[in-house]
């Protein structure tokens, strides 16, 4: 049983930018008193993330972080080093259910798309980008990445992160386009006001 | 001076000022387009030069967004 399950593929080039990100953050958490699984590259197929989300095993509690690829109805890991869907409209509930979702991927919290269809079957929140995003091999960027990560991680409300990570993105807005664009794309979809990892997870009943 | 004159210069500009930030590499998740700033630059030059027009759609839309963000 971990608090945090993360998933970051790493088959193509897109993914290799996406799977740096993740790199580190097992430890981070782990220093702060939190269990981590990192799925990384291979590890990130759909059945480990099935066995270590689904909902009726009780293996993850709290959040998942996502780093990958993404579309309007899917987020996708890797099986036989090609992309493969990993979270879907289909599984969605039984997956995401009393988790926190935080993703860099793109599309899947386009209207009416994944992260909305996770979070009207149980997900407490999701974190994601309305359309196609872009990202940097620069530690802004990741920087920028991982503050909604070490806010949830401190027990921030899932507002209190969205704003953090907000924040992050707008004080980097001279270094590229690419953070304003983001930023212009990112939403926040939740079940309720005022939520933690902390308050709202799998282990309260 | 043409708008694409002046997205050259402004763009000039930002490079000389920011030359680290120019050299990141970027890359947009879904199409797997890679590219920095100064490469972008370097491209709206050559197009200036050579009169043959860009026709990448990827690098136009990078194009447009960087119009976009230098305006602000």
């Amino acid at each position: 049983m971990v608090d945090f399950l993360i998933i970051r593929n790493k088959c193509d080039t897109a993914t290799e930018y996406t799977n740096w990100i993740g790199d580190g953050m097992k430890s981070y958490l782990e220093s702060k008193g939190h269990s981590v699984t990192d799925l990384s590259d291979a590890e990130a197929s759909p059945e480990k993330v099935e066995d270590w989300l689904k909902y009726d095993a009780q293996k993850t509690m709290k959040a998942v972080i996502a780093l990958d690829h993404g579309s309007t109805d899917a987020f996708l890991g890797e099986k036989n080093g090609a992309l493969a869907q990993v979270i879907n409209l289909a599984n969605a509930e039984r997956l995401t259910k009393n988790l926190h979702v935080y993703t860099l991927a793109c599309s899947t919290n386009a209207d009416g798309g994944l992260g909305a269809t996770a979070v009207s079957k149980g997900c407490f929140s999701w974190l994601g980008y309305k359309e196609s995003v872009y990202a940097a091999d620069s530690p802004s960027f990741k920087d920028c990445i991982w503050s909604y990560m070490i806010a949830m991680a401190e027990g921030k409300t899932m507002e209190e992160c969205e704003q953090v990570l907000r924040q992050a993105y707008t004080a980097c807005k001279n270094e590229s386009f690419i953070y304003q664009y983001n930023l212009d794309r990112l939403l926040l979809r939740k079940s309720l006001s005022n939520m933690t990892i902390n308050s709202h997870n799998r282990i309260l009943p | 001076m043409t708008e694409e004159g002046e997205l050259i210069e402004k763009l000039q500009e930002w490079v000389k000022e920011h030359p680290k930030d120019a050299d990141v590499r970027h890359i947009n998740i879904t199409t797997q387009k890679e590219f920095t700033i100064r490469g972008i630059l370097d491209e709206l030059i050559r197009e200036r030069e050579s009169k043959v027009a860009i026709v990448d759609e990827e690098v136009l839309k990078i194009k447009d967004q960087i119009a976009k963000w230098l305006k602000r």
